[in-house]
């Protein structure tokens, strides 16, 4: 039987003008939560970075493939104090194409495991990207920061949104 | 932080009736080989299986208890040095392997797993999975295909199993929800 209806928008963010990072901060209730990021430019190409409950520490890692339109490669970013990998790794988000990113941050609260991430980033004219990601710290989520990266913002016009899933 | 700049036009989201559903939940409690979700009903269009797992093989599932080998799969995997692609017929395949096996137990693995058209009886069922685990200096990030490859039927139960035969680990958690079309 069925819990009911789920997978909930909790919170959209349309930047009205460049911002250096985005921040969700109230979600909680949920099992999982899943970021859609849409019309993503970079006013400086940076590399994008997640953070959680304002952690500067080296304690985040990605593991990522990507293709490039002819080959494909895979890398990985470990003790990072920037952040889990959103999008293009040292190559930085067009700053006139828009990309989008889908993120999931599976069993957020959970206060006894690390917490693992999945990621899409595709930016169609040059790459697509899935990237794994981890934040090593039991705590449960309680903020998100969606950094541009570096001396770079979000563009205006890029679009945040937060959805909650509920387990039954 | 002085470059955390919040969104300048945040809004709250007002929740709608939409067409994705939890359908049950299993949280493994101690080490078990297997994991199923039964008398799923046939009122949705696509099932997803979001999981959280620790296990040090690939996850897979069964179908309708069939454990014949008539199970397939195609995937592309990066380690973090290198991608690469491979795949399996079914012949010999006894589950649908979708990945997220993990040899660092005490790190978690992620799964979403999409059941596309599970109530038709003209289709052979396939599925698509983004899976991965980082474990902060190893790991890997995997998109695979699977092809359930008997007479198209229904699917009304779910085994979730370890490819090598091993236990879920505890603490794993799977989701299962349906999506109406």
């Amino acid at each position: 039987m069925a819990a009911g209806s789920t997978y909930t928008p909790i919170s959209t963010t349309t930047l009205g003008s460049a911002q250096s990072s985005v921040t969700f901060s109230s979600f909680s209730g949920y099992t999982d939560l899943v970021i859609v990021c849409a019309n993503l430019k970079n006013a400086v190409q940076q590399t994008p970075f997640m953070q959680f409950n304002s952690d500067t520490g080296t304690n985040y890692s990605s593991t990522w493939i990507l293709g490039n339109g002819s080959s494909a490669s895979s890398s990985r970013l470990s003790n990072s104090s920037s952040g889990i990998l959103i999008g293009d790794y040292n190559i930085g988000m067009s700053s006139t194409v828009p990309s989008t990113a889908i993120i999931q941050i599976q069993n957020y609260s959970n206060t006894t495991t690390y917490k693992s991430t999945l990621g899409r980033y595709n930016l169609t004219t040059t790459e697509v990207y899935a990237i794994a990601g981890l934040w090593r710290s039991t705590s449960a989520i309680t903020s998100i920061a969606l950094n541009a990266g570096g001396s770079s913002n979000w563009s205006s016009g890029a679009t945040f949104t937060l959805y909650g899933i509920l387990a039954a | 932080m002085l470059n955390t700049v919040f969104g300048s036009l945040s809004v709250g989201v007002t929740p709608s009736t939409n067409s994705y559903e939890s359908i049950a939940t299993v949280t493994v409690g101690s080490a078990t080989p297997y994991v199923d979700f039964t008398s799923i009903v046939s009122t949705y269009k696509h099932l997803q299986l979001r999981m959280m797992g620790f296990t040090t093989n690939n996850f897979g599932a069964q179908f309708n208890s069939d454990t014949s080998a008539v199970y397939s799969y195609h995937r592309l995997i990066g380690d973090g040095s290198n991608a690469s692609a491979s795949g399996a017929s079914s012949t010999g395949r006894t589950l649908a392997t979708f990945g997220a096996g993990n040899t660092t137990t005490s790190y978690p693995t992620v799964a979403i797993v999409d059941i596309l058209d599970y109530t038709s009886t003209n289709k052979t069922k396939t599925l698509r999975t983004l899976a991965g685990h980082d474990n902060n200096g190893s790991g890997e990030v995997m998109l695979y295909s699977n092809l359930w490859t008997v007479t198209p039927a229904a699917i009304y139960s779910i085994r979730i199993l370890i490819e090598n035969g091993s236990n879920i680990g505890a603490g794993s958690h799977f989701a299962l929800y349906g999506i109406k079309g």
